[in-house]
């Protein structure tokens, strides 16, 4: 009797040492899976910094036609929006766009007007896979909220089968491009390797990969996404980062329309 | 002016003071093309084409260094022959201005510039395209100087004085105006407003004894339908009135008593049908503001006729905009244009369709005409320049190459 008595007083450690274990993994696997919004953060943050100024090159294939080769410097200042200007081809060159929550703004040298055109962010930037928004607009958190949905492995050209974690950012404002977007991040870093753009009606019309991951910036960062537009048939857009840099010297007034035409 | 002169000399070297003290490497950018331009053109539905084949290039050339910069917009039109006389080419400046950045949000601009004002994207009822005191219209500029601030990403401040009448240039007067007079300068400003899915701008058009117009401006865009809307009022008298409701007398109203408004609506949207975008856009205008007096008597006095037999074509617009564009990845833009005039029914038509064989070259072909009888709004239709005259109809075929 003392000694059970003193068994159920003193269990022994391994047994203390299971039971911790059983009741702790629920506790250990939902932290180390992050709740959707801050999945999103994270997958921003990896995308691209707050502040910074890059150059791009959008290269746009169309069935039957012969490859478009569109280079850009884009400026993007957290709160603000982004000042794109187009470099090439001539017949583009100097085209300049500004996003701002829920607008977006041309500017064509080649009208015969310096007056900006109002556009919008949903619509098709320069006949490419991407919509002006795609190019814009550099945080998913300010127009999506993230769901969880679940773990997984898929394919990737650059990674092979990789473990990943699914989930789902629906629209939570009117301007947002897409009635909500699937992602695909690699467990542990949270690299984002996969895109699923749907329409606000349900139709899924563009997919992405985000592939070749450099340091760039001061983190590893996806340095080409491939864009398949569903609806223009045949039309892929391949968007590669040349150069990124974190800029805190960026004023206020770039993202002001007297910006845009001066 | 002499008294001003040495403030003007020392306002000159602040000025250029500002160039030198700039450490920046100096930049150089530019926006080219070439090519030729095949048009026929008729001043009626009977007479055969004349036609006419001309090379142009056009370029927008911008250099810069430190907190200067110097920006050159022009066109430059060679009638092809077999040979090229003196005088047969047109150089066409539409913007050539010294651009002075003091501080980093304001920009000072001194040479020949357009302004934008208000929020409409074909007429701005709030830019005075007016006869009157041929302040300017947003496509051709003006001589004189502007200013732009922005303070933030969401206000701005810009204006602009013109000289264009100080210079000599006073097409809407009977007799050639005093030069250096101040009653001949004519300005704008406007307040711009732009937060979110909203746009908005207030501005006023000037000149003394001339014109005081001010305007409102909006835009929204309601899930991808871009709405706006703009009101203007013309507080002096820009021409005469039957007096006392006879349309065999008139008077120009005395200042301040007969406000003249003016406003348009307009909406755009654009659908995305697989490889295409269209875009539709209409517009509703309201122009109530007419010619001055200054004018009218000046055509009366040229014709020999009565004013009231030139007023009917100098009355009050209403029009009405449609705007067609259908394009598909740069391959192709069709797009279709029509203003009608809603009181006479005349109207202008433009068709054009621009193929894009290469990333550089664009094969273009367009078709004008008016429908208009000779006093309607709408008879004819401008040729494009070098020209100055009008036409029935107008076919055009251009190819151009960017570079």
């Amino acid at each position: 009797m003392n000694l059970l008595i003193r068994d159920f007083q003193r269990p022994p450690r391994l047994v203390v040492l299971l039971i911790l274990l059983c009741l702790g993994a629920p506790f250990a696997v939902a932290q180390s899976v992050p709740d959707g919004n801050t999945l999103l953060a994270r997958i921003d943050e990896i995308r691209f910094p707050e502040d910074f100024t890059m150059q791009v090159t959008l290269t746009t294939v169309t069935q039957g036609e012969d490859p478009k080769v569109m280079s850009m410097e884009v400026t993007h200042k957290k709160g603000l929006g982004s000042f794109l200007q187009i470099l090439s081809p001539p017949r583009s060159r100097g085209t300049r766009m500004l996003t701002e929550t829920g607008s977006l703004w041309l500017y064509n040298p080649h009208s015969g007007s310096n007056r900006p055109l109002r556009l919008a962010p949903r619509d098709s930037f320069q006949g490419s896979a991407f919509s002006n928004s795609d190019v814009s607009r550099t945080s998913f958190l300010d127009d999506y909220r993230g769901v969880f949905e679940k773990a997984e492995v898929i394919d990737h050209p650059e990674f092979g089968k990789v473990k990943v974690w699914q989930l789902r950012a629906i629209a939570k404002r009117p301007e947002a491009a897409y009635g909500w977007i699937e992602m695909w991040v690699r467990q542990g870093d949270l690299l984002p390797l996969k895109f699923d753009y749907y329409a606000k009606s349900g139709l899924l019309y563009r997919k992405m990969v985000l592939s070749h991951y450099k340091e760039m910036a001061g983190r590893l960062r996806a340095t080409e996404m491939q864009m398949v537009s569903l609806d223009q048939t045949g039309t892929t857009s391949t968007l590669v980062i040349h150069s990124m840099k974190v800029r805190q010297d960026i004023p206020d007034e770039l993202f002001n329309l007297n910006a845009l035409t001066r | 002016m002499k008294k001003l002169a040495p403030l003007w000399g020392v306002l000159f070297l602040g000025l250029a003071g500002l160039p030198l003290s700039a450490q920046d490497e100096p930049g150089f950018n530019y926006v080219a093309d070439a090519g030729q331009i095949l048009l026929g053109s008729a001043p009626d539905w009977n007479s055969g084409a004349t036609t006419q084949w001309l090379l142009d290039l056009n370029g927008r050339l911008s250099f810069s260094q430190g907190a200067a910069a110097f920006i050159l917009d022009g066109s430059a039109y060679l009638p092809l022959g077999n040979s090229l006389q003196a005088g047969q080419a047109l150089f066409d400046i539409a913007e050539a201005y010294v651009r002075l950045t003091p501080f980093s949000g304001l920009d000072l601009t001194f040479g020949k510039k357009r302004l934008n004002l208000g929020v409409g994207q074909t007429f701005t009822v709030g830019d005075s395209i007016n006869p009157a005191i041929n302040f300017f219209d947003q496509k051709s500029g003006f001589r004189g100087a502007t200013w732009a601030w922005s303070p933030n990403a969401w206000l701005g401040w810009t204006g602009g004085i013109s000289l264009e009448r100080e210079l000599g240039n006073t097409p809407g007067s009977a007799v050639p105006l005093p030069v250096f007079s101040a009653n001949n300068l004519a300005g704008a400003t406007q307040l711009s407003l732009q937060t979110g899915r909203f746009q908005g701008t207030a501005s006023l058009c000037f000149s003394p004894n001339e014109t005081f117009n001010p305007a409102l401006g909006v835009s929204y865009d309601v899930s991808g339908v871009i709405l706006t809307a703009e009101g203007a009022v013309e507080f002096l008298p820009q021409g005469l009135v039957p007096a006392s409701g006879l349309v065999s007398t008139w008077t120009a109203p005395t200042a301040w008593t007969q406000p003249a408004p003016s406003g348009s609506v307009g909406a755009r949207y654009t659908w995305s049908l697989g490889d295409i975008d269209l875009t539709v856009q209409g517009e509703t205008l309201y122009w109530g503001q007419g010619w001055t007096s200054s004018q009218v008597a000046q055509a009366n006095e040229l014709s020999g006729t009565s004013v009231s037999t030139i007023r009917p074509t100098l009355r009050d617009r209403y029009n009405a905009i449609f705007h067609l564009d259908a394009n598909s990845s740069d391959t192709f833009d069709l797009a279709g244009f029509c203003l009608v005039d809603l009181q006479d029914g005349s109207a202008l038509y433009q068709a054009s369709l621009t193929l894009t064989p290469w990333d550089s070259l664009d094969l273009v072909g367009s078709f004008q005409a008016a429908t208009g009888a000779v006093t309607d709004a709408w008879n004819s239709v401008p040729l494009p320049p070098p020209n100055t005259q009008t036409a029935r109809y107008v076919v055009i075929f251009q190819t151009r190459y960017h570079f």
